[in-house]
């Protein structure tokens, strides 16, 4: 591109860029306040330490996945028959299950597979629905029609159910699982894709780009594309988490992936057995797809906020 | 206003048939085979697959068997289910009364706590009952159903012996299950009618409402809310859709009876009939709860309703 | 002496927002008696619209707290009483009416629904009466079919309607002040004529008073007992209407009455611009907030805040140097001298505005009269009425034309859907006209008129349903991608919204460099040195060019657009409404950086504007569009001393200030009908005084009437 050298800069840091351009227009155009002013900086510092400790809990599950041995105490498959169902202690922080095994360490075992579900499931789905977001926005007509009648027929059937089915169909496995999730994805994904792109279209710079003899592959590379990035980022930030509970959730009901070590979903799944006898083996699992996706979702909050200068101060 | 029903009407048809369509795909066209994964090839032998291949309709061209499908399915011919090979339709809907019983009570649970947490949390933005709302929101959004459905019997039918944990007799074994299902759909519409009334109270005919000289409950509860349920109807309709859906784990959990259930089973059985079956009875529900969402804001708001009279 | 009705006295008020406490308003003072018309005026951020919110204490719900002062409404101290007791006197003993009256009504009720609660509000009543009020009170402002309007919702109204309906609604308590924030701004000039007079009207019938907020001295002229100007947050200077307008004291009210260009300002002459631009909220001069922009500013000025002095007469300033200002001879004759005339008391423009369009409308011995009368203080008006003169203005500055258009028409089809009645909108309708070289051409016109469509079919930016539009004597046209391409070269357009227009994830350098990199082969250097150019060319710094769109004021992002058109030096630039969304000070500066580019780059161009003065100011010919058709062109003196087509006479007798004696003759009722389904005939003939059957039946054709001055009107004027 010819104007890489006169703005050197990639994508996402203009996407950051723009985002805190427009928080600055903003505040100097109104004085719309945000509370009462106390409250409001107190309540600031607050979500602050929350966002921190959301970035924390994600670094720190991400670490698990990565690196399960460094954390986990014990091995995910080694059975201790001698301690069969013990409560949380200190040797086994979460407790042990009906075979022996440490449940804190399958759980950070679990790590991996769960997050690779979700985040597999929600790259795939961006890069689908984002594509076809963007063709049926960018070029319209006829074409447009065609992909979003596809996508309100993909839409009658509702998520986790569309997900199960494509599961059911394709059959277990690793790979089957996250191409179920990230169809069910699809649609979401290309509708917020779609709208952004024809907000952005009809903005007064894409006119004037264009009224100024900018070619169409100028306009949509320079303006509409970048401009429309940062929505369907937010959204697949907020994405991650759903796809993380519908991985499980398919988990859960026996789709999932037939390993001997469990992700979080099979965990809970195998654990509802002893719910009267152990309660911790359902709920350290659960625990953590719920740390990991509040998590997820906090940022994914604030980052919106930040993007839609409208959302300012919620 | 006529004119917009039959409108619809015809759009929610068409998108039935294309939900029907869709089905088909599914199983049909998606790389896996459907006998393969009905039967393991290595136990079984070739005769009995290509029986089953026949049995399916597997032989066949595809043209062919789309017809035949479409056909089949709209005069009610679901086929039978391949495990007790007794037909899908009946099946389904015997168990449908208490499937739509557990939605329903998840859906007044989702909207009567989302709407007014959202509402409330709205109007007195910063105080407590906006900071419960807002974690409703997130927990609500954050947290699996199949895990806040163990923690509730863990807690009201391990602890406490309050309620059943299993079973779907007697309206007690409704309450945690409608509550599990119900907190999901809260979250979202929390966050979702919050945001709106916030943005409807920032509009400028608040402002005038407020020189009038109306009392505050009378703007916020008259006008306010009347805008902002506009948006969060449509998510209202989506959310119930997810309720019915949900009810496959939910179903699950509790060992409920009822089209989820029936759902997971088969979906471990094989037996793609019935899944099949239930797939496209889920589709048509959930196609109506959008078209009645759809006829709904005709009733709230007078501009949609003016463009269908023009 | 009668005890006012509200009296604010050393008001401040503070705004609370993320970024800290602002001060919005400082110690401002002033009173309304009963039956007096009061107007605010101030620019963006000069605290206005916050200040008139705080009398019925609606700042509290926007984060504003009443920080010091009182505010006295009768017998009421409105800043401590609790919310409960002020909302009762909402709306009975103050009502409201806002800029924007589309977003003043909830759209999802019926106007009728909004007019009954507010009455039920403060009063008992059984239902069916109230309803029969609130059909009375749409009635009393005149709203045709009141009874039908009452069950329409606010979105079936026209913006002009909705203004009468929020007016009765505001009635409906029958308050004892009237506070209109901006009340007309949002329409267009001949229903803002209807909307004034009919605040006049029920000013006089009712003996409300009236706190008018506005930042059209025009406005302020015509409505106005006494003006308070304010200026960031402080009164600049207060008194009697016609004082203030005609003799004021504040360096920034004379700055600000020059920067208006006035009917009687010679064209091409510049226009006393206010440097800079008004401060925000949080960039508050210390001192005299006017100072950084004040020509007399001295070191006083600088350090320390002037207090609102008494300068006799019931004429308050605040300047160190009001004296000065009151004895500067350019200062005085910043304003002309007719507006001192003492048979026109309270006139802004009027001696200009006034005898050109009532001699060409009273006939011959009125005109006579009225040359008479101000041939000393408007010489310009008198020649004109010469033959010769005429003659002279009525030539063409060039004769090879650069830019025609031929019989342009564009229709846009709407609905069409499952039965529904398919209908056409004709925003333009075989319009033809030719720009020669070097010209401007302005084009002017209410909403609806087809005026922006039109502007953008002559660059080809739409492709048109019928006619066609030669540049340099080849058709230009969207078929053919690549040379179209090629003619943005020539052709660019400064836009209205200067932020809206620019990727705001852009630099200023990269945003001027965009048409340079399209169009040159200008290497990045070379295209940054260029860019430093043209920056410093409109008048800003060319090291400028890292900066964000946001880090700029309105004024300078439109310079901004201004480099961004020029770049690739053009032929032709359309200016569409490219002053209209800024501040009357900053106008000026725009204005005269416009004319001076023009002359320097020998630029022709179209220049689309609603305010009149404006493009009088900066156009060489003028043609009027109505309901998509061009109604009359002519030279822009012509024009304005002669218009021959009704529609034009009428629009210039909106513009505010001018005197009722024209305005009665040649006003128009009504409102511009939609142009999806245009009058037969003449399509003016619905709204023209002087519409005859032939009229209604036989659209007129547009002929020339003289020299260079062409009307579509079976009776020219």
């Amino acid at each position: 591109m010819k104007n890489s050298a006169a703005s050197p800069e990639t994508g996402l840091r203009r996407i950051w860029r723009g985002r805190l351009t427009r928080l600055t227009a903003q505040g100097q155009q109104d004085g719309r306040p945000v509370g009462k002013k106390a409250l409001a900086v107190s309540r600031f510092r607050a979500a602050d330490t929350l966002i921190v400790l959301a970035g924390l809990a994600v670094a720190f599950l991400i670490g698990c996945a990565l690196f399960p041995s460094w954390i986990a105490p014990y091995s995910p498959t080694e059975m201790n028959t001698a301690a069969i169902l013990q409560a949380p202690s200190a040797a086994h922080l979460f407790g042990t299950d009906y075979f022996g095994r440490d449940v804190f360490s399958l759980v950070v075992y679990g790590t991996r597979d769960s997050l690779l579900i979700g985040i597999s499931s929600v790259i795939g789905g961006v890069l689908i629905g984002g594509t076809l977001g963007s063709i049926a926005g960018y070029v319209g007509g006829r074409l447009d029609t065609v992909i979003m009648r596809v996508m309100d027929v993909l839409l009658t059937i509702p998520g986790i159910l569309l997900a199960l089915t494509i599961a059911a169909a394709l059959g277990p496995g690793l790979r089957n699982l996250v191409l179920a999730i990230a169809i069910s994805s699809v649609p979401g994904y290309a509708r917020v894709m779609r709208g952004q792109i024809m907000a952005i279209r009809s903005r007064g710079y894409i006119a004037a780009s264009h009224a100024l003899g900018a070619k169409p592959r100028h306009v949509l590379m320079q303006h509409v594309l970048p401009n429309s990035a940062a929505p369907l980022l937010v959204m697949a930030t907020l994405g991650l988490g759903s796809s993380i509970l519908a991985g499980a959730g398919l988990s859960f009901l026996g789709l999932g992936v037939l390993k001997e070590i469990p992700d979080w979903g099979a965990l809970l799944s195998q654990g509802r057995g002893y719910l009267t006898v152990a309660w911790w083996i359902c709920t350290f699992p659960g625990l953590a797809i719920t740390v990991f996706v509040l998590s997820v979702n906090l940022i994914g909050d604030r980052w919106r906020d930040a993007v839609d200068p409208k959302r300012k101060g919620r | 206003m006529l004119q917009t029903v039959i409108a619809r009407l015809v759009s929610s048809l068409l998108v039935i048939v294309g939900s029907l369509a869709l089905v088909f795909c599914i199983f049909y066209l998606l790389p896996g085979d459907p006998v393969l994964s009905m039967v393991d090839p290595t136990s079984v032998s070739p005769e009995v697959i290509e029986n089953l291949r026949h049995q399916l309709g597997l032989d066949r061209p595809f043209h062919e068997r789309l017809l035949t499908y479409f056909g089949d399915m709209l005069t009610g011919d679901f086929g039978r289910s391949l495990v007790g090979s007794d037909p899908v339709l009946p099946k389904i809907l015997e168990q449908v009364p208490s499937t739509l019983l557990l939605t329903a009570a998840s859906a007044l649970v989702a909207v009567v706590v989302g709407v007014t947490l959202g509402v409330l949390s709205a109007v007195r933005k910063g105080g407590m009952i906006d900071l419960i709302a807002r974690i409703v929101g997130l927990f609500g959004i954050s947290m699996p159903t199949f895990w806040s459905g163990i923690l509730l019997i863990l807690i009201f039918s391990v602890q406490l012996r309050w309620l059943p944990s299993m079973g779907s007799e007697g309206w007690q074994t409704l309450i945690l299950p409608s509550l599990a299902l119900g907190f999901v759909g809260a979250g979202s519409i929390v966050r979702m009618v919050r945001g709106s009334m916030l943005d409807v109270l920032n509009e400028p005919f608040i402002t005038t409402l407020r020189a009038k000289g109306l009392r505050e409950p009378l703007i916020q509860y008259k006008h306010a809310l009347r805008s902002a349920l506009i948006p969060a109807i449509t998510l209202i309709g989506m959310q119930i859709g997810d309720m019915l859906a949900g009810t496959v784990i939910i179903e699950t959990v509790f060992s409920r009876q009822g089209i989820g259930r029936i759902l997971a089973d088969s979906i471990m059985a094989k037996d793609l009939p019935v899944v099949q079956g239930i797939v496209f009875f889920t589709a048509i529900v959930y196609v109506g709860i959008n078209l009645l969402v759809d006829l709904s804001y005709a009733v709230i708001d007078p501009r949609i309703r003016r463009k269908g009279a023009r | 002496m009668v005890k006012p009705l509200l009296e604010v006295k050393d008001l401040t008020i503070d705004v609370h927002t993320s970024r800290g406490t602002l001060t919005a308003v400082s110690q401002i003072s002033f009173d309304i008696v009963p039956g007096e018309t009061v107007c605010l005026v101030g620019e963006s951020g000069s605290g206005k619209t916050i200040a008139s919110k705080a009398i019925m204490r609606l700042t509290d719900y926007e984060n504003g707290t009443i920080a010091g002062g009182s505010i006295r409404l009768g017998e009421e101290w409105i800043q401590s009483l609790p919310q409960s007791a002020v909302r009762s006197l909402r709306g009975r003993k103050v009502a409201m009416i806002f800029q924007e009256p589309m977003a003043a009504f909830d759209p999802v009720f019926t106007i009728g629904s909004q007019i009954v609660e507010t009455i039920a509000a403060h009063r008992r009543e059984r239902k069916s009466r109230l309803w029969a009020e609130g059909v009375e009170l749409l009635r009393r402002v005149g709203i045709p079919e009141p009874e039908l309007r009452m069950k329409q919702y606010p979105g079936e109204l026209s913006g002009g309607m909705l203004q009468r309906a929020m007016i009765a609604m505001a009635l409906s308590g029958e308050p004892e002040l009237l506070i209109a924030d901006e009340p007309t701004t949002a329409l267009d000039v001949t229903i803002q004529a209807q909307i004034l007079e009919l605040l006049n009207e029920l000013k006089g019938s009712l003996g409300m008073s009236i706190l008018l907020i506005t930042h059209d001295l025009g406005v302020a002229a015509e409505m106005a007992d006494r003006i308070v100007v304010l200026y960031a947050g402080r009164i600049a200077e207060q008194g009697p209407a016609s004082e203030v307008l005609n003799n004021p004291r504040h360096p920034y009210t004379i700055g600000l009455l020059n920067s208006v260009a006035k009917l009687g300002s010679q064209r091409g002459e510049r226009l006393r611009a206010i440097e800079g631009s008004p401060p925000g909220l949080a960039e508050m001069p210390d001192g005299c907030r006017f100072h950084p922009r004040c020509a007399w500013a001295t070191e006083r000025c600088r350090d320390s805040a002037p207090p609102l002095s008494d300068q006799g007469g019931g004429r308050f300033a605040a300047c160190w140097h009001a004296d000065q200002a009151a004895a500067d001879p350019a200062a005085a004759s910043a304003l002309s001298g007719a507006a001192r005339h003492p048979q026109a008391p309270r006139s802004f423009h009027q001696p200009e505005s006034s005898d050109i369009p009532a001699a060409a409308l009273l006939g011959a011995a009125a005109r006579a009269e009225a040359s008479a009368g101000f041939a000393s203080a408007v010489p310009a008006a008198a020649s004109a009425d010469t033959p010769s003169a005429s003659a002279a203005l009525g030539e063409q500055p060039a004769s090879r034309p650069l830019l025609e258009a031929e019989g342009l028409t564009k229709h846009y089809s709407l609905g069409g859907r499952l039965g529904r009645a398919k209908r056409t909108l004709r925003a333009v309708d075989g319009v033809s006209l030719s720009i020669a070289e070097g010209e401007t051409f302005g084009l002017v016109g209410e909403s609806g008129s087809g005026k922006s469509t039109l502007g953008r079919l002559l660059l080809q930016l739409e492709a048109q349903t019928s006619g066609s539009v030669h540049f340099r004597g080849e058709e230009l046209t969207l078929r053919d991608k690549e040379s179209w391409r090629q003619s943005r070269r020539d052709l660019q357009i400064i836009h209205q919204d200067p932020y809206g227009t620019v990727d705001p994830r852009w630099k200023v350098g990269d945003i001027i460099a965009e048409p340079l990199r399209v169009h040159t082969q200008l290497n990045s250097v070379e295209r940054r040195t260029r860019v430093g150019e043209l920056l410093e060319q409109v008048g800003l710094q060319a090291a400028w060019q890292n900066r964000y769109p946001h880090e700029f004021s309105g004024g300078q992002r439109q310079r901004i657009g201004i480099a961004r058109a020029i770049a690739v030096n053009p032929r032709f630039i359309l200016a569409d409404e490219a002053v209209s969304a800024l501040d009357v000070s900053v106008q000026a500066q725009i204005v005269n950086l416009l004319q001076d580019l023009q002359q320097k780059l020998g630029l022709t161009s179209v220049f689309i504007a609603h305010g009149l003065q404006v493009v009088r100011h900066i156009s060489d010919r003028i043609g009027v569009m109505y309901l998509g058709k061009l109604v009359e062109v002519a030279p822009s003196e012509e024009l304005f001393r002669r218009p021959s087509h009704p529609y034009t006479r009428a629009l210039l007798a909106s513009i505010p200030g001018t005197s009722a004696a024209v305005r009665e003759s040649a006003v128009i009722r009504g409102e511009i009908p939609s142009p999806t389904n245009p009058p037969m005939g003449c399509r003016f003939h619905t709204r023209c005084p002087l519409a005859t059957e032939q009229c209604r039946s036989v659209e007129p054709a547009f002929v020339e009437i003289g020299s260079g001055h062409s009307a579509a009107c079976h009776y020219p004027l």
